[in-house]
């Protein structure tokens, strides 16, 4: 509900960043944690709506990758992937002690040149 | 680095309307289940092909669709699987609320078959809708492909046809 903001915010920080070359970008990929309350659709529909006003960046692509939740197994001291939200090493001991998953940034940006600025 | 397919890119701006022959080569182009309404994608198929695809706005990407043919190949559409959270009701009332809730967060509802649905899993999510509807509520992977998706005013698919 909250995409289109963050569509906005994400371009606010790529000017920022880059001031000079910003509108030349490409690509961007984001990364989305399972369980950073980002719905990849919404991301990808509030994008679609940002380039109709801003026009400039109609060639620009948004990718966005979901990352699986990691957490951290005290038990045995070893991360795992939690699978159909079970949050059990393969140790058999539970944790709740994520490492992955709640994050949401910008992992890379391509410009037009190629040059590839992560 | 990987190299690409014949060192050319295939631009699309329009889905071919011919039916692909026997003898072509069948390549797929992968797309995440929410990238089906993107309309720009660069992005290289299975065998390597470089693709622009320049998606008009009434065309619809589902599962097998034919986005480019020649005599060489046929690139049709796969969508990855997914893990998805999944109500299994006879119970209309029950799915009625169900849909409520999840169609409030703006997310797409997806018919798997008679008495069950399903949306992408969120981790936040899925244990607020297990504690509220209970054993109904269960995960598993499936293909969310939008033939499938629900919509108020009919499905998806049929509106852009």
């Amino acid at each position: 509900m909250h995409e289109i903001a963050i569509v906005k915010d994400i371009f606010k920080t790529l000017e920022q960043a880059y001031p000079d070359t910003y509108k030349q970008i490409s690509k961007i990929r984001i990364q989305a944690g399972l369980l950073a309350n980002i719905q990849p659709i919404l991301i990808q529909n509030a994008f679609e709506a940002f380039i109709l006003d801003e026009v400039q960046f109609r060639e620009t692509e948004l990718e966005v990758e979901l990352l699986p939740i990691i957490a951290h197994c005290t038990t045995c001291e070893s991360d795992f992937e939690v699978r159909f939200h079970r949050f059990v090493c393969v140790c058999g001991q539970p944790s709740g002690q994520v490492m992955q998953g709640e994050e949401l940034r910008i992992s890379q940006v391509i410009f037009n040149d190629l040059n590839n600025i992560q | 680095m990987k190299k690409v397919l014949n060192n050319q890119v295939i631009k699309i701006d329009s889905l071919p309307v011919l039916t692909p022959l026997q003898h072509q080569e069948e390549d797929s182009l992968v797309l995440e289940w929410y990238e089906v309404n993107r309309t720009l994608i660069k992005r290289e198929t299975l065998s390597g092909r470089m693709i622009h695809l320049d998606k008009p706005l009434s065309a619809v990407l589902q599962q097998g669709t034919v986005i480019y043919l020649d005599e060489v190949c046929v690139i049709r559409i796969f969508i990855k699987p997914c893990t998805c959270i999944v109500l299994h009701s006879n119970d209309l009332e029950l799915v009625g609320l169900f849909c409520f809730d999840v169609g409030n967060r703006h997310l797409p509802i997806y018919l798997i078959d008679e008495n069950k649905i399903a949306f992408a899993y969120d981790g936040q999510l899925f244990p607020a809708l297990q504690q509220k509807y209970g054993s109904p509520v269960t995960l598993a992977n499936y293909r969310l492909d939008p033939s499938q998706m629900i919509n108020c005013y009919g499905n998806i698919v049929g509106q852009k046809r």
